[in-house]
């Protein structure tokens, strides 16, 4: 089977698929969906969609697929009302509102609860009414399911039909011509603060509540008892009316079902959906974790939001004292402890809903360097070591550089998320201070504290070395003396400054200049590299909507079950194509006018230059594995994989 | 980081450790940074753990004196680290916020602290920050300064913000730093504070660049 080769040209078969999809003159609903063949991805593949595949259908699988997929159809029509209906369109509705259906359907009594609550997804005058019927729909959604899903539809496409939403508002169409209108839609609240857009006559009469409800993606962070301990909007009393609520839904999930006297098992809510709204629930005693999206997320891709932000929680106090402070105290207001960590919490958030490649892809990105640069810079690294030192890593840019670590610790990709968070996405590290600050890395250990020494010794280059003695300050400041001598020496400062001057590689640059953006993640390494945002997505703004089509595409390449391994897919001012083999995932975006042959050869022509540059791209087994002089326990740092 | 100046031969050099406690929020980041930089920003992230600088100040023509300062994080779960930064330091600011009268019971307490605790020729000021927010002012100067009097601190009002008596507090505390004991020394050997040694009151300093 030559998909199963992890080939990196596109197969014939692929692209003979995507022109057969360009064939049919009219438009026809399903053929555009370009199914090579039956193929199976491997459960590795899809650990983020981590539901059982219980096949045993639930009292409620009827209804809810139904009512989810007119929400999944109900999504793509805004884009059929407004411009002319074109196949590849409808070709997208199809695996979209199968994944929904999937994840709404997938209700099995033992351990997943998934319930279809309603709201009208643009009411939110009425959310404290709301809220309440959210509770009540979930404990007997299947009175629900249907009607809701019509009204869903109707609500949507008054609000389409109309330019104004049932509260009346007249909206800027801003955003007419984007090429995610079900996303970046006519609203004065966005997902991010500097990105704001206002409606005409504002804010009179707009209150906080109204503010609160309208956002487009929320976390919360609660304790078991339900206690406010973080939120990314609002005011105390609104998050803990509706904390309240989360509190009470997940702990009436966990009462022993009157249905099902004889099973004993706990049910655990995981995932609802109220409307457009997506609801993903973590619970990890004494804390539960609330993600919440309106941005039309599946639950795998919010549950991998909510992992990235209970190891962002944990880094700070570690989960042995989270667990302790709760002890006989359920009660305890968890934000004293936290005080000061808040601002890592809030801008890990902040990126999460702009839209972060590599949490959306579960990966790192690299430098791009010649493997002579890293191999001096890990060279240096090595000699600068001191005993204490148990990880040592040079991150450029929010891009990895250089790693060391010990023989028998590897370190993980979220551990490595939780250093880059804090430092990239947050300034508290960028003002040329030496830092020494206690941080928990989860997967390492969850239960201590290691203590890392942070100097941005450039303006965008970090060094950072941990270590797990407290009193190693001295020994590793003086270790960043000798590596800095070293890379000065090793004349490694030039290279990670024009790179990190340059910036990433633009696709006319790599010979596919039709491409204009494109994600590669590879597999085997957990990294993945992108080119330049500009000149294509030279704002926030539409980096955005970018963001989101590489979530639509995403969700639908990993839903369960799913036997499409490549996507072509065409809405407004975007083609895209995405293509999952075992060891990579790519996904290309290109403007309108592009046809699927060009775009299918860009995709093809990128494939070839990421393997061919694939030493300088990631950081793999054999950018250090010539190196003699490693100590015993120390060497350079290969592959992230060897952790899974 | 701050560089030191080039010490001619037969300067004396020496060189103290300072550590900075206080409440958070009450401004021990921009005190630093205004005597270090001479800058202020008007928003400033929490300071995580804690953050290292140095400065070189010449105290007269024939002393400069180098301070290795640990800029704390005032939040309470860092609370358990502090021994680690103060356990051999030379001297200690110890900042409240003249416009927030619980910062002072904070600053108290870090005192109570310090002397119990810290080395105990410890030199420790008091520094009551914010002073341009003098309208909101909380805490009466008499009463701070009665306080440092009867604890044998040494006191100031500051403000970081427009630097008003920030060199002059830094400077104070390097004339109280017994210099005469103060190993002479050349910049090209500094010698750092060996914080890998075990935890124990009162240790010895004899590598510390000051014998107190």
């Amino acid at each position: 089977m030559a998909a199963e080769q992890p080939s990196l040209v596109v197969p014939a078969s692929d692209q003979l698929a995507i022109t057969a999809a360009t064939q049919p003159p009219v438009p026809v609903e399903h053929t555009s969906l370009a199914v090579i063949e039956d193929y199976i991805l491997s459960p590795d593949v899809l650990e983020e969609t981590s539901r059982p595949a219980s096949p045993t259908p639930s009292l409620n699988s009827a209804s809810h697929s139904h009512s989810s997929d007119l929400i999944g159809l109900s999504k793509a029509f805004p884009v059929r009302l407004q411009s002319k209906p074109t196949t590849a369109l409808s070709s997208y509705s199809a695996p979209v509102s199968n994944g929904t259906g999937i994840t709404a359907s997938a209700t099995t009594a033992a351990s997943i609860a998934t319930a279809t609550a309603v709201g009208s997804p643009a009411s939110s005058t009425s959310s404290v009414v709301s809220a309440p019927t959210i509770a009540i729909d979930a404990v007997r959604p299947q009175h629900q399911g249907s009607t809701t899903g019509l009204q869903d539809i109707k609500s949507l496409l008054g609000k389409i039909l109309h330019d104004h939403d049932p509260s009346g508002r007249p909206h800027t169409a801003t955003f007419n011509n984007s090429f995610i209108e079900t996303d970046v839609d006519d609203d004065s609240v966005t997902v991010f603060d500097d990105y704001k857009i206002h409606n005409e006559d504002d804010d009179r009469g707009y209150d906080e509540l109204e503010r609160f409800l309208a956002q487009k993606k929320q976390y919360f962070l609660l304790s078991y008892a339900g206690k406010p301990i973080f939120s990314m909007h609002g005011n105390d009393d609104l998050i803990s009316l509706h904390m309240g609520i989360i509190q009470a839904l997940v702990s009436g999930f966990e009462q022993p079902s009157e249905d099902f006297p004889s099973d004993n098992t706990p049910d655990a809510l995981r995932f609802f959906t109220a409307g457009t709204t997506s609801f993903a629930v973590t619970v990890d005693d004494p804390l539960i974790l609330v993600a919440i999206s309106k941005l039309g997320e599946t639950e795998g891709q919010l549950r991998t939001q909510l992992d990235a932000l209970h190891t962002q929680l944990l880094s700070a106090l570690t989960k042995a004292q989270i667990v302790k402070v709760f002890k006989g105290r359920t009660n305890f207001d968890l934000r004293k402890l936290l005080d000061g960590a808040e601002t890592f919490l809030r801008s890990l958030t902040r990126e999460m809903a702009f839209g972060s490649p590599a949490i959306l892809l579960n990966a790192i990105e690299c430098l791009r360097l010649r493997n002579s640069v890293r191999d001096r810079i890990n060279i240096s690294l090595l000699k600068g070591r001191t005993p204490s030192l148990l990880y040592g890593l040079v991150m450029a840019d929010g891009r990895l550089v250089s790693v060391i670590r010990p023989k028998r610790h590897s370190l993980h990709p979220p551990d490595l998320q939780v250093i880059f968070s804090m430092l990239f996405h947050n300034a508290t590290f960028h003002d040329g201070r030496e830092h020494w600050i206690p941080v928990c890395l989860p997967k390492f250990n969850s239960r201590g504290f290691l203590h890392a020494y942070i100097v941005f010794f450039r303006p965008k280059v970090a060094l950072v070395l941990i270590s797990a003695n407290k009193d190693a300050f001295y020994e590793l400041r003086k270790a960043k003396e000798d590596i800095l001598e070293n890379f000065a020496e090793e004349n490694c400062m030039a290279p990670i400054d024009t790179a990190v001057k340059l910036g990433r590689y633009r696709t006319a640059d790599i010979g596919a200049p039709a491409i204009q953006h494109f994600l590669y993640k590879s597999r085997s390494n957990v990294q993945f590299t992108m080119p330049n945002y500009e000149p294509h997505f030279p704002d926030r703004k539409s980096q955005h909507e970018l963001m989101c089509l590489y979530r639509r595409l995403h969700a639908a390449i990993h839903t369960k079950h799913t036997h499409l391994k490549v996507l072509y897919i065409s809405r407004g001012s975007a083609v895209a194509l995405a293509w999952a083999t075992h060891s990579f995932e790519i996904y290309c975006v290109a403007s309108e006018q592009t046809s699927k042959a060009i775009l299918a050869q860009g995709m093809d022509t990128i494939t070839a230059w990421i393997k061919r540059e694939e030493s300088r791209l990631f950081i793999s087994n054999g950018a250090v594995s010539g190196l003699s002089f490693s100590s015993k326990d120390i060497f350079a740092f290969s592959s992230f994989a060897l952790y899974a | 980081m701050a560089g030191a100046r080039d010490s001619s031969s037969g300067t004396r050099f020496a060189q103290f450790k300072l550590v900075l406690l206080g409440e958070s929020a009450v401004g021990k980041s921009s005190l630093v940074l205004r005597f270090v930089k001479d800058q202020f920003d008007d928003y400033r992230e929490s300071t995580i753990g804690a953050a290292f600088l140095t400065q070189t100040i010449a105290l007269d023509e024939s002393t400069t004196i180098k301070f290795e300062i640990w800029d704390t994080a005032g939040q309470e779960r860092y609370k358990s680290l502090a021994p680690m930064y103060y356990r051999n330091a030379n001297c200690a600011v110890v900042v409240y916020d003249i416009t927030q009268a619980s910062s002072l019971d904070k600053a108290k307490s870090w005192v109570k602290e310090l002397q119990r605790q810290a080395n105990e020729n410890i030199i420790i000021a008091l520094a009551g920050n914010k002073f341009d927010l003098n309208a909101k002012r909380q805490v009466e100067t008499s009463v701070a300064e009665a306080y440092a009097r009867e604890s044998g601190l040494l006191f100031f009002e500051t403000s970081a913000k427009t630097g008003e008596n920030v060199t002059e507090l830094f400077t104070a505390i390097a004339k109280r730093l017994p210099l005469e004991t103060a190993s002479t020394r050349t910049r090209a050997t500094p010698k750092g504070v060996d914080l890998s040694r075990p935890s124990r009151r009162a240790p010895a300093q004899s590598n510390n660049g000051c014998t107190c």
